[in-house]
């Protein structure tokens, strides 16, 4: 691929965990990752689980559910799709929270 | 009483370095959707054939003219009614679709909350946009410890119009013109990104500068420009031109080169759990643990 040749990179495919774990480490410092930088099993399991290959974003809400499923790489690759959504997740939980804590109004009594 | 919003996201990459696993390698191929009979009818006394044995699948379909390849997808997606999503993209390779949002099982993104919803709960004034005035008024303050409001806003506003609409919450459709400053800024970087690492740096724009000045004259004409875009193109391949074949293509989609066979899931779902190493071993992240807690997102990538 033009833009790997350009990029210097040319990367066997792993057969082993310790293997991908080289190239990811390879990775994080090409791309000066600040992020954490996690290694999915040899077996490819998170991945398959996930349908994260070529590339795919995803974003979980706090109760451990799926709140946006991006489209699979790279034409449905968009961050700045998942970052709306991710604007719209911490407003809609602050809302909710806010109602939540409010006092609740003790009911009217007949007199 | 529940707990407040997460202030930060958490993320995460995952490094399926060069993750590309042909079906027929994977360990755990019970849960593989197969996309046709893998074993083989050859007798056991006779050669096997000599090229990609263990696709048969792949090796059969690439030999096909594309006109005939065309003719078996017809079939294929008029006989096959409720497709998975590998076999819709089977189909769309075979036909030879373009490789775009629409086609096979490249999709649009699936959101819990989109413009209808912004809509609903920020369009005071119901005249069909939301504008800046309107969010900042009714932003919940909590969020402010993330970012101020007029920030958030400026995240929501994607043709920064100042003013929030259908558009800007469509990443899909086709018939959006791209924003040419954008285009040509895109374009731009590519060039002075001689690395490819995503940051241009001061030696870089010097590189880019003194390649163009062919006759090390000290300054620029229109001309060098052009011909720098000129040579980037011609070295980029085209952008277009040379790209692989059918029976490539074929090849590729069923050595899982375009993408992994399962579908992932959905928006509602609860999340798959899993634990995973970071990079440097120097611990684990197990997802279930951040229930109760923030958001996660989830940012799978390869390295190839």
């Amino acid at each position: 691929m033009s833009s790997n040749d350009k990029a210097g990179i040319k990367i066997e495919q792993p057969k082993t965990t310790e293997a991908r774990t080289l190239v990811a480490s390879r990775c994080c410092t090409s791309l000066g990752m600040t992020m954490p930088l996690l290694v999915d099993t040899i077996e490819d399991r998170v991945n398959r689980a996930y349908s994260g290959f070529p590339d795919r974003l995803y974003l979980i809400d706090a109760e451990g559910k799926v709140v946006y499923k991006g489209g699979r790489g790279p034409f449905g690759y968009k961050p700045r799709d998942l970052e709306q959504t991710l604007v719209m997740l911490l407003i809609d939980e602050a809302q909710k929270a806010a109602k939540t804590d409010a006092p609740i109004e003790a009911p009217a009594v007949k007199e | 009483m529940r707990a407040k919003p997460g202030l930060f996201a958490l993320c995460l990459v995952f490094a399926l370095a060069a993750a590309v696993c042909p079906l027929a390698s994977a360990q755990d191929n019970a849960a593989q959707p197969k996309p046709a009979p893998q074993e083989s009818a050859q007798p056991a006394s006779q050669p096997a054939p000599a090229d990609n044995v263990k696709d048969p699948a792949a090796a059969l379909l690439s030999k096909l003219s594309p006109d005939n390849m065309r003719a078996v997808a017809e079939m294929l997606d008029r006989d096959w009614k409720d497709k998975p999503e590998w076999a819709e993209m089977a189909v769309a390779v075979l036909r030879g679709d373009e490789m775009r949002v629409g086609s096979g099982w490249w999709r649009p993104s699936t959101k819990r909350y989109d413009w209808k919803w912004l809509r609903a709960n920020f369009d005071a004034d119901a005249d069909g946009t939301v504008s800046a005035e309107e969010f900042v008024a009714q932003c919940p303050s909590d969020l402010t410890a993330i970012l101020p409001k007029d920030k958030l806003f400026e995240r929501l506003d994607k043709d920064y119009s100042s003013q929030l609409a259908p558009d800007d919450f469509d990443w899909f459709s086709r018939q959006i013109i791209p924003d040419p400053r954008r285009m040509m800024g895109d374009y731009m970087f590519l060039m002075l990104d001689a690395d490819g690492n995503g940051r241009v740096t001061p030696d870089e724009l010097q590189e880019f500068f003194k390649q163009s000045d062919q006759g090390a004259q000290g300054f620029l004409t229109p001309e060098d420009l052009s011909q720098t875009i000129a040579r980037a193109i011609s070295s980029s391949g085209g952008r277009g031109g040379g790209g692989p074949d059918s029976a490539d293509v074929v090849r590729m989609f069923f050595g899982g080169e375009l993408g992994t066979f399962e579908a992932g899931p959905n928006v509602g779902d609860l999340a798959p759990d899993f634990t995973l190493p970071t990079h440097d071993g120097s611990r684990t992240f197990t997802l279930s643990e951040s229930r109760g807690k923030r958001p996660v997102i989830l940012i799978f990538g390869s390295f190839s």
